[in-house]
């Protein structure tokens, strides 16, 4: 579903945000990364995103390339950032809306899938009330409804569980498996090592751009804990 | 006191970051931006100055250009933080953070005024010290000593223009955070009072050729509201030093009685303007799809509409337009006359210019992709070609031309009797125009954006894609003018308007080229 290529990102003065980063995302799979603040997974997720370019290598989503075929690469994709800044001046249901016809969705189809998510986050009541007006918390759940309404063969998600309640993060849970099921898959980043633990079938360790350690969850943690693997590396590294 | 300047420090440097223009090696200070202020108020003071001491100084009446010249300072000041006061003092984004720090709403209010009073201060002096410079020049008494007094009083007049915008901005927030239809009541009051400075520059404009013959009369004009401008007179003319103090006891003493006043308000005004209506009673009907470029474009017309600084800012020209064609078909005799008299003159030409001064002051792109802010990367990830997004941004702006052009542009052409070549080339240099300020303020916008800006009032008013995208434009005015007046007795009006027509098409050419060719890749450098 999703194959990073030799990905090399630097920014002004030559600081190395992403360094020759290679990784492959089957279809059906919850996949992790984890790092340290400024490691380079927000880098590495908005470049898949298509919102910022790199230096070198390739990124290719459901067999699109972002830099050549971008729309096609885009349109199969549905990223949320850590902090989703939304429209204050649009409604929820006028957001919702804007995103459907962006991504070219039918009428009938946008109806049922705003209900199932926006119902199930127990938002619906709130769609027709300015954004401006919502919590942390609910344009957080209105950034996810827009991104799941959109059935997106890649979801891209930096820090999904921040401000979201333990009901909302159970819900989330639910549907990342669900879109599993139908083959998409899920990538995200974050700084909760239980909720990569249980969630994800593989993981990625990133420091300072480089890639330290992949593999299958279960193998790579064996016995000890996702934390311990994590505080390791981190000796091993400073070591 | 310590906490209270570095609040003052901490505003004037987010506005003049908000003027700032680009980054690394191409960028250019927000002083930079200041010398363009100060430019222009040079400007404007040197023209009224010279036309104001020509007439006074023939009846005996000088020292009434210092008077003059002081309150065209405190209108111009007013003019420039009119709409600003309401976005820098009430509209900042940072208010959670300000009102959560230990210091009082007055520290707060007064330190937010007083960025504003700075930026003003520019206009001020440049408008006060170059009259001051005219008024010796004429023979006016008191010799170069009167500049540092000048100076002074410059200071403490400044407090004016500053208070006046505070007062309107309070009222405009104070409006917006008790109706229920904040936006709409906005909006209407800001076009009362943009009415109400357009008849005062009108009348301003015409008074300034009577102002001789009527000396007398306006110096008794300015006994009473008047008094700071009188008093600022006797003390810059006179040297009359109880003078000074009166002029700096009526400008600092309602200054820090208002801004006193207010704080009590402040914090509960904030307040109520960050607090919305929300509702949680709705029900998911049905929904129906539309294309991805109108529904781009319904977010477009959204965001205008919804925000009264944007709209008063790129809109006044759109109101002009109309104002001023239906002005010259109820004038249409006279105008008829003048035309008889001055046959020889290609006017077309002239009309053309004018038009395009309108339109040049309609630049919603140049704020649109700052506008955008931290929502950018929702554009950035969408589906959509960049190109795509460029031609919607630019396209919205059309449409909001269109119609204004069109009405302006028939009952001028009705208005002064213009042939069927000289209408049709009139619309296609005014088409023209209007085509070429869509992608050019975009262009401008993706070199110079300003994603973090503290309020809309510093993107759409002091951020610099706003002001050059209005401003180059306004340049290349100038210069067709300068060809008109070396022109126009060899070209006459059908080759004036051609020679424009032709100009104008190669820069429409030119904005869409640097769009297309450096737009994309501007447009991803956004994220850097």
């Amino acid at each position: 579903m999703l194959r990073i290529e030799h990905v090399s990102k630097s920014y002004a003065k030559g600081k190395k945000a992403v360094d020759d980063l290679s990784l492959h995302i089957a279809p059906g799979e919850i996949f992790g990364f984890i790092g340290h603040n400024g490691a380079g997974k927000t880098t590495t997720l908005r470049a898949v995103a298509g919102i910022l370019d790199f230096d070198e290598g390739s990124i290719i989503i459901d067999g699109h390339n972002i830099r050549t075929d971008v729309v096609a690469a885009k349109k199969s994709t549905a990223f949320l950032p850590d902090n989703p800044d939304l429209y204050d001046f649009l409604t929820g249901i006028q957001f919702l809306n804007l995103i459907g016809d962006i991504y070219e969705m039918d009428g009938d189809s946008r109806q049922n899938l705003i209900g199932k998510y926006a119902g199930a986050f127990q938002l619906t009541g709130n769609l027709g009330s300015p954004i401006g007006s919502y919590s942390h918390g609910m344009k957080q759940k209105l950034a996810l409804v827009s991104a799941l309404m959109r059935q997106p063969r890649l979801l891209l998600l930096d820090e999904p569980f921040v401000g979201l309640d333990p009901s909302a993060a159970h819900l989330l849970k639910q549907f990342w498996a669900e879109l599993c099921q139908q083959g998409s898959s899920v990538f995200f980043s974050t700084h909760v090592l239980e909720v990569a633990e249980k969630l994800c079938h593989r993981i990625a360790i990133i420091k300072q751009g480089k890639l330290v350690r992949m593999g299958v969850t279960a193998e790579l943690v064996g016995d000890s804990t996702l934390e311990n693997l994590f505080l390791e590396l981190e000796e091993e590294y400073h070591g | 006191m310590g906490k209270f300047l570095a609040l003052l420090r901490l505003n004037f440097f987010s506005m003049l970051a908000a003027m700032r223009m680009g980054r690394k090696k191409r960028a250019f200070s927000g002083m930079g931006a200041l010398a363009l202020v100060a430019g222009l108020s040079l400007y404007i003071s040197g023209l009224y100055s010279f036309l104001l001491a020509e007439q006074l100084s023939a009846v005996g009446a000088l020292p009434l250009l210092i008077t003059l010249m002081a309150l065209v300072s405190v209108v111009i000041g007013f003019l420039f933080s009119l709409f600003a006061a309401q976005g820098v003092i009430f509209g900042a984004k940072d208010n959670d953070l300000m009102l959560s720090l230990p210091v009082s709403p007055f520290q707060l209010l007064l330190a937010r005024t007083l960025a504003l009073y700075l930026e003003n201060l520019i206009s001020t002096i440049f408008i006060l010290l170059p009259a001051g410079v005219i008024y010796l020049w004429y023979g006016g008494s008191g010799g170069f000593g009167i500049l540092p007094v000048l100076l002074v009083c410059a200071l403490f007049l400044n407090l004016l223009p500053t208070l006046l915008s505070l007062i309107v901005g309070f009222l405009l927030a104070w409006l917006s955070s008790h109706l229920p239809r904040k936006t709409l009541a906005t909006s209407l009051f800001q076009l009362a009072l943009l009415a109400l400075l357009l008849i005062g520059s009108f009348w301003l404009s015409n008074a300034i050729n009577h102002v001789g013959a009527a000396a007398v009369g306006i110096s008794h004009f300015f006994q009473g509201w008047g008094l700071p401008f009188l008093l600022l007179t006797r003390a810059v003319c006179q040297g009359n030093l109880l003078h000074l103090f009166g002029l700096i006891g009526l400008c600092l003493l309602p200054f820090l009685g208002i801004v006193w006043l207010f704080a009590w308000k402040y914090a509960s005004i904030l307040t109520r303007l960050t607090a919305h209506h929300a509702r949680s009673d709705y029900r998911l009907g049905k929904l129906s799809s539309a294309s991805q470029g109108r529904a781009l474009l319904r977010k477009e017309a959204r965001r205008w509409f919804g925000t009264p600084i944007y709209i008063f800012n790129t809109g006044v020209g759109l109101i002009l337009l109309p104002i001023a064609g239906i002005a010259a078909l109820i004038n249409r005799d006279s105008i008829q006359r003048v035309l008889a008299a001055a046959e020889f003159l290609p006017v077309t030409p002239l009309l053309a210019l004018g038009i395009c001064f309108c339109l040049s002051t309609v630049s919603i792109t140049g704020s649109s992709i700052s506008l955008e802010g931290k929502q950018l990367w929702l554009l950035q990830c969408a589906p959509i070609p960049v190109q795509t997004l460029f031609i919607i941004k630019a396209a919205f702006q059309l449409l909001v031309c269109l119609p204004s052009l069109l009405i302006g542009w028939a009952l001028l052409s009705l208005s002064f009797s213009l042939s069927g070549t000289e209408s049709l080339l009139l619309l296609l240099s005014s088409l023209l125009f209007a085509l070429a300020n869509a992608p050019f303020g975009l262009w401008i916008n993706l070199r110079f954006p300003k994603l973090d800006a503290v309020s809309d009032a510093a993107v759409v008013k002091q951020s610099a894609a706003a002001l050059l995208s209005t401003l180059l434009p306004m340049g290349l005015l100038v210069g067709l003018f300068v060809l008109w007046f070396v022109l126009w007795s060899f070209l006459q009006t059908l080759g004036l308007m051609l020679l424009y027509s032709l100009i104008l098409a190669l820069w429409t050419l030119c904005a869409v080229v640097l769009l297309c060719r450096q737009g994309p890749a501007l447009f991803q450098q956004l994220s850097e």
